[in-house]
């Protein structure tokens, strides 16, 4: 009797709600750092900023043990070039990604610099790094001496060493811990809505923010002198399913672009709103993605044809550095191959075909160890599947691609400087939310740097004083729905959101389609939005985050209205702008929130500098392990 | 058959069962509702029994539940049938399923 309906059978009636309800009450907690998201990042931010003897809320929506896209685990430490092995320099692997334009030159400079301090500290913290039991003696790329395991990716023949394999599932749990040892009082199970202003004025100082508990419904109010958000991006916004809300998505629901609508209603100007990118699922659901073989784990695996034909496919290995998949070309001659029958479909990962060690390795450390990936190979050898007889089946070209329409809308956000802080004083970013990658690394780097910086702030500057008018102007937003109980729920608000974007602000993008997109979103805000309801905390979390999700469509499409040309990096094409990079859109183009007006402004593409004089002028006291080469 | 009650109860969403309890060794501890980013599972009315799935549709199946589960057997990952994946024996050619 574990399902719902079966307790409903049962016992004659539904179980009523486990939590207390507390709608009526409010908490006010003060901090001198406030951190908004307890992901990797949050983590991270919160345990630098606690070392620095400050008083840290960390407020996250889940639980802190296992929240976040990096929550269940980990397997690639990426780009740490400071590491003992490393045969590349730091400050010219960080400077090698603004080959690609749009990257965040600086948190790539900091992730290059300082993931490596933060990798060390993390085993300190009881997080697995490297092979101590001696499981994997004898693969390829590791060494003897540090029991260090690389993986080939960017590495091609050895020649970087850069990414480090890891034991990620123990990660979060003792990112948890720390910050319990720290001190860092912890929120779990409390979202936070709206960041505070000083005076309750959009573009004023953040001096904290409010929220609720998800299970109790309780108002909270944040006082803090510094706030780092951390929160991650929106892999919901072009796509919903009302019956499998949790897994069409490739994250969780509970990123739902919080910290972008967050910050943009405080008044913080947003970078790359209009990039999108594709869900890379080919049915829309996840875990097709990882049975398949040939994605991101699957190191050193041959893939062949039915009939065990080699296929011309990257082994992922050493010789091609980790190529996670076929060139244009030879997908090309794959698909003509497959037509004309010399290929058969279905493929398989030839686990066999493997040397014992590195079959290992990549089955048990790398599937086993990254993010949602441990609980499918154990359910696989539950199952009978045994990797040293057995060939995995490959899903690509048997399922073809997702439509064009099925995005995602990360790798956005503020705008940030050296600091890592915003155009809104008191307001640091740090990880994906930093307009970057996903990188586990990446976020522990940048959430170290902007806890460090934050808590720097906080020494100087006075007390915060939070607006009670805001309080209350968010109070009664966030209750709305709970004060209905018919209308409409927040599924169908989202899924009707996200048609919304899939018609106006997807393939194809023209003047008028984007204005449409404005309207349909605006008469969903306010004819249907006052519709909105909610039966108990869970469903007004939802609800909130749907009303996030409203928020971040609008700023995308404005933001896209804003770039009058197309781009390839940022997969944003314009019918009626159909250049593609040409050199004068080449820059950042900002949007933000004045007076409740909309303001854009450009930025060059290298607005952040030399990334090594910057980094090095920014920060003169710090004492990593890396000491240069 | 005639005898077994019948109920009217809504079109059930499916997959509405992600994982399996065995109640001979869940005690109730309630660890997999905390662990659970989403709050898929609320915790029993009744002490030491296993937690109720009340939102399995917003299920991402992360596994953390299964994985971290203190009493090894007590919850068993069930992957929705159409997500259930394959592989063939090399030597024989046989196929099999997940």
């Amino acid at each position: 009797m574990a399902t719902w309906h079966d307790y409903l059978i049962n016992k004659g009636t539904a179980p009523g709600w486990p939590y207390p309800i507390r709608y009526d009450e409010e908490q006010e907690i003060e901090a001198d750092v406030l951190v908004v998201g307890g992901g990797i990042a949050g983590c991270w931010a919160a345990i630098s900023a606690a070392r620095q003897g400050l008083t840290v809320a960390l407020v996250e929506k889940g639980d802190t043990v296992r929240s976040g896209a990096g929550g269940p685990g980990c397997d690639h430490w990426c780009d740490v070039p400071a590491n003992p092995h490393s045969k590349v320099d730091p400050d010219k692997w960080a400077e090698r990604f603004l080959a690609m334009p749009y990257s965040n030159g600086i948190g790539r400079q900091i992730q290059c610099r300082e993931c490596y301090d933060a990798l060390m500290e993390l085993e300190q913290m009881g997080g697995k790094i490297r092979d101590v039991d001696d499981e994997y003696v004898g693969a390829e790329g590791r060494y003897d001496d540090t029991k260090f395991m690389f993986s080939p990716r960017y590495s091609p023949n050895h020649s970087a060493e850069v990414v480090i394999r890891v034991w990620g599932t123990t990660f979060k749990p003792a990112l948890k811990k720390e910050c319990k040892r720290l001190g860092v009082k912890i929120y779990d199970r409390v979202m936070v809505t709206s960041l505070l202003n000083e005076g309750g004025i959009q573009g004023g100082r953040i001096v904290g923010a409010t929220g609720f508990n998800d299970r109790t419904g309780e108002f909270m109010v944040f006082k803090a002198k510094a706030t780092v958000l951390s929160t991650a991006g929106d892999y919901g916004l072009f796509m919903l399913n009302t019956e499998l809300s949790g897994y069409t998505t490739f994250r969780s629901r509970a990123m739902s672009g919080d910290g972008f609508a967050m910050a943009w209603r405080a008044g913080a100007e947003l970078a790359l709103m209009e990039r999108t990118g594709m869900l890379m699922l080919g049915t829309g659901h996840k875990h097709t993605w990882y049975s398949g073989a040939s994605d991101a784990s699957y190191e050193n695996i041959q893939q062949v044809d039915a009939n065990g034909k080699k296929l011309p496919w990257p082994l992922q290995g050493w010789p091609d550095g980790g190529a996670m998949g076929p060139t244009p070309e030879n997908r090309e001659k794959i698909r003509k191959g497959i037509q004309t029958g010399e290929y058969a479909l279905p493929f398989y990962g030839d686990f066999p075909g493997m040397p014992e060690i590195e079959r290992k390795v990549t089955w048990n450390l790398m599937l086993g160890e990254e993010s949602t990936t441990k609980i499918i190979t154990n359910t696989y050898n539950k199952s009978g599947f045994d990797p040293a007889n057995h060939q995995l089946m490959n899903y690509q070209f048997l399922e073809g691609t997702s439509p064009p329409q099925w995005r995602n809308g990360s790798h956005a956000g503020p705008m940030v400087d050296w600091n890592l802080r915003t155009n809104l004083e008191g307001l640091y970013i740090a990880g994906e939310q930093t307009f970057s990658p996903g990188d586990h690394s990446f976020a522990a780097a940048t959430g170290r740097y902007a806890g460090r910086k934050a808590a720097a702030y906080v020494k100087e500057t006075g007390e915060p004083e939070i607006s009670r008018e805001q309080v209350a102007f968010e109070k009664t937003r966030v209750y709305a729905p709970i004060k209905r109980s018919d209308g409409l729920e927040w599924k169908e608000m989202h899924a009707g959101i996200a048609r919304v974007m899939q018609w106006f602000c997807a393939e194809y993008k023209t003047e008028h389609l984007l204005n449409m997109g404005l309207d349909s979103l605006r008469e969903i805000e306010e004819e249907y939005v006052p519709r909105l309801y909610a039966l108990d905390p869970h469903k007004l979390m939802r609800s909130i985050e749907d009303l996030n999700i409203l928020t971040h469509g609008q700023v995308m499409i404005n933001a896209s209205l804003a770039r009058k040309a197309s781009s390839q990096y940022l997969n944003f094409y314009r019918i009626d702008y159909p250049e593609v990079d040409p050199p004068e859109w080449t820059k950042f183009i900002t949007v933000r929130m004045e007076e409740g007006k909309l303001k854009t402004r450009d930025y060059p593409i290298d607005y952040f500098g030399n990334l090594k004089e910057n980094y090095e002028a920014h920060n003169k006291d710090y004492e990593g392990v890396y000491k240069g080469k | 058959m005639a005898d077994k009650k019948v109920y009217a109860i809504p079109n059930i969403t499916t997959p509405n069962t992600p994982v399996l309890f065995n109640p001979e060794i869940c005690n109730g501890c309630n660890h997999c509702v905390e662990v659970c980013q989403v709050d898929v599972y609320i915790p029993n009315a009744e002490k030491g029994k296993p937690p109720i799935i009340l939102h399995p549709d917003e299920c991402w199946y992360c596994g953390c539940c299964v994985n971290d589960c203190p009493r090894p057997g007590a919850i068993t990952f069930n992957w929705p049938l159409q997500q259930r994946g394959y592989w063939k024996d090399k030597e024989t050619g046989k196929v099999y399923r997940a």
